[in-house]
């Protein structure tokens, strides 16, 4: 994955670029938004990360100059305002992400990877969350390399799952997924589906939280 | 000030309303005046021109079955008294003829005779004239019927008693007005005077002068000595405040700074390489402590000036909630917390400051997962309040903390343990969002055996 990172501190864009070097992603470097305008003309990139602090014109400037002009790329935005306002704005303005700086470079890799995920997840047949291994077109899962047994419905779930990571199902949103109009489940059986589910992922980076009352949540912990 | 405008003083409206309310009254009293002058000029001359024209009647004499005029020297003599008016006058005989005088006196157009004078305005050569009819009737067997002496006077004399009337009376009513006018000045300068002294002593003093304004006997003026004093005593409490946060605040800094810097310093002198992962996770530690202290110093700042500034606009409490803990759980869907939410109600929109709000829970559940232990259970709900409002309540099944150390843990910069996680301000944060939204922060036992946090909302959930 080729990364853009929109900086203007000369120390932090180095010590990212080679924390993401390290990782074994190359991230190239712009220091304002003008740069940026002559890397993303004559490359591609499959993530930006944006500064919103920038000498000349912001990045919420170029943030909407880029979605004016149709531009899917994910983007997520550090901004150093922990002001919630200015985090609800970036999200309006069609950012993706966003970190309140200082963060850590381990939460920054995870947010990149989660979103460059969200992003190919239609486009390979094969989608990785961390040591787990979801195959789309055979319906098969493994960790670490090794597969998993799972029932046709707990394929289901984990599908659901995978596509809607961090947000929150609820069980009637899980039986409307999972179960036909005519079919009668009960909410045990969804139960029963997720707990052998949890087990054979016990050892993998996904992990499922319940919360009682609301619903479900699955996370990737890498 | 920039909202003062340049036309808008006090005196200047005061005084100008008034004069134009004066001469409202001036204009309504010349009116008054001018009529009662011409009333009393007309009375007079009007009683002139009746005795002189009964004494031309008494001249009348019948004469061989004639009437006839011998015209008396007395009446000519009354009208002397109006010397520059000229006079005309007419006698008819009981048939209507003319006798003597000027025979084209001008005639009023219904008259009958009677005993008493008839008054009228004509105009005769030019000039306006006031006449009078006196009628009288005879009863001698050759003469019998009406005779009539018409007297006519010019104006002037009239005129000039009018005018002169009018003129005194005006003459006395400005004098009245003018005297009013300066009263008024006078009066309002008088009125005025305290809060140019009120102004000057502002002006005179010192930001940081501590003593309140002198009190005023002024009964009117005393309600805004009063506010002055108390707006100056809440900035000097604002002001104490603030010195205490910030103090506070730097003393907190720097410490954890100095911490940094010291273990920087050991590190970088260090032979032994080996003990280098150990320290710089130490630095590591320290600086996330800093980092914290940081952005709870800047979450405060902003809540609090929020609470200054901000309106209140009704928000849905439980989709807020919901996201919160969604969040929540996100960012420590590693540990094993377990988590719950609870909310009955149908409709949980109340009147808040989303952004603050959203520190505030966000604080609470922060501090339940920071504080308790690693199979936490944090439970969050939403649920009427007993006395109106709404409740949001996080449970943990932490250790909690004693009742009689609860008051001293929403204190600023007060961090029960000696653990150095804690920032000191995260309760603090909360409170503060409690009463800006008119409610309050209550620590109590969780029935999970941990701490309950209560932050209380008031208005009714709609």
């Amino acid at each position: 994955m080729r990364m853009l990172l929109i900086e203007d501190n000369q120390a932090l864009a180095d010590a990212t670029r080679e924390y993401f070097l390290n990782l074994g992603h190359p991230l190239d470097w712009a220091g304002s938004v003008e740069h940026a305008e002559r890397s993303l003309s004559f490359d591609d990139f499959d993530l930006l990360i944006l500064d919103i602090n920038l000498p000349g014109r912001s990045g919420y400037q170029l943030l909407q100059s880029l979605r004016a002009a149709g531009k899917r790329i994910p983007v997520l935005i550090l901004t150093a305002r922990a002001e919630i306002d200015d985090r609800v704005s970036a999200l309006d303005l069609g950012a993706d992400d966003y970190l309140v700086k200082p963060f850590d470079f381990r939460e920054l890799a995870a947010r990149c990877r989660a979103l460059i995920r969200r992003e190919r997840g239609d486009a390979s047949n094969e989608l990785q969350f961390g040591n787990l291994t979801f195959n789309l077109a055979t319906q098969s899962a493994s960790v670490d390399g090794r597969p998993i047994e799972l029932r046709p419905r707990e394929v289901q779930l984990l599908e659901l799952f995978l596509k809607n990571l961090d947000r929150v199902l609820t069980k009637d949103d899980i039986a409307n997924r999972l179960y036909t109009f005519d079919e009668a489940y009960t909410p045990n059986a969804i139960e029963q589906a997720l707990t052998r589910l949890r087990r054979q992922l016990a050892d993998s980076s996904l992990i499922i939280k319940t919360i009682r009352g609301l619903g479900y949540l699955a996370h990737v912990d890498d | 000030m920039s909202t003062t405008k340049r036309g808008y003083s006090l005196r200047r409206r005061l005084l100008s309303r008034t004069a134009l309310l004066l001469v409202a009254v001036l204009l309504l009293l010349s009116l008054g005046a001018w009529r009662y002058a011409r009333q009393a000029a007309d009375y007079s001359y009007d009683r002139l021109l009746n005795s002189a024209s009964l004494s031309i009647m008494e001249g009348l004499l019948v004469r061989n079955g004639r009437v006839d005029l011998d015209l008396p020297y007395a009446a000519l003599e009354m009208m002397q008294l109006a010397p520059d008016d000229k006079v005309f006058y007419q006698v008819r005989n009981p048939q209507g003829e003319w006798i003597t005088g000027y025979d084209d006196l001008p005639q009023p157009e219904t008259f009958e005779p009677s005993d008493k004078p008839f008054f009228y305005d004509a105009r005769y050569r030019g000039e306006p004239l006031r006449f009078v009819i006196q009628s009288k009737r005879l009863t001698e067997p050759a003469v019998s019927g009406w005779v009539q002496v018409t007297l006519g006077q010019t104006l002037n004399a009239r005129r000039e008693l009018m005018v002169d009337i009018l003129y005194k009376a005006l003459l006395a009513l400005l004098g009245l007005m003018l005297l009013a006018l300066a009263a008024l000045w006078f009066g309002i300068n008088r009125a005025l005077d305290p809060l140019s002294l009120i102004s000057r002593t502002l002006k005179q003093r010192s930001a940081g002068d501590t003593e309140p304004l002198a009190q005023t006997p002024i009964q009117e003026v005393s309600p805004l000595v009063d506010a002055i004093n108390s707006y100056h005593r809440r900035l000097l409490d604002n002001l104490e405040a603030m010195k205490t946060f910030i103090a506070d605040a730097s003393h907190q800094i720097r410490t954890a700074q100095s911490a940094t810097q010291a273990q920087l310093d050991i590190a970088s002198q260090t032979n032994d390489p080996a003990t280098l992962p150990q320290r710089l996770d130490t630095i590591r530690q320290q600086h996330l402590q800093l980092t914290r202290l940081t952005n709870q110093l800047l979450a405060h700042a902003m809540v609090v000036h929020r609470s200054d500034t901000q309106s209140l606009e009704p928000i849905d409490i439980d989709a807020l909630l919901k996201q919160l803990l969604t969040e929540c759980v996100r960012d420590h869907a590693h540990r094993d917390i377990d988590f719950a939410y609870h909310c009955d109600l149908p409709h949980c929109s109340l009147p808040a400051d989303r952004v603050s709000l959203r520190e505030a829970v966000r604080n609470l559940l922060d501090n339940a997962v920071r504080y308790g232990p690693d199979d936490n259970q944090i439970d969050l709900q939403l649920v009427a309040a007993a006395n109106g409002g709404l409740d949001i309540i996080v449970d943990d099944r932490g250790t909690g903390i004693a009742p009689h150390l609860r008051r001293q843990a929403l204190q600023r910069f007060s961090r029960l343990a000696t653990e150095a996680s804690g920032s000191g301000l995260g309760l603090s944060i909360v409170q503060s969002v409690a009463e800006a939204h008119g409610g309050d922060l209550f620590l109590e036992n969780s029935p999970l055996g941990g701490l309950r946090a209560r932050l209380h909302l008031p208005g009714g959930s709609t």
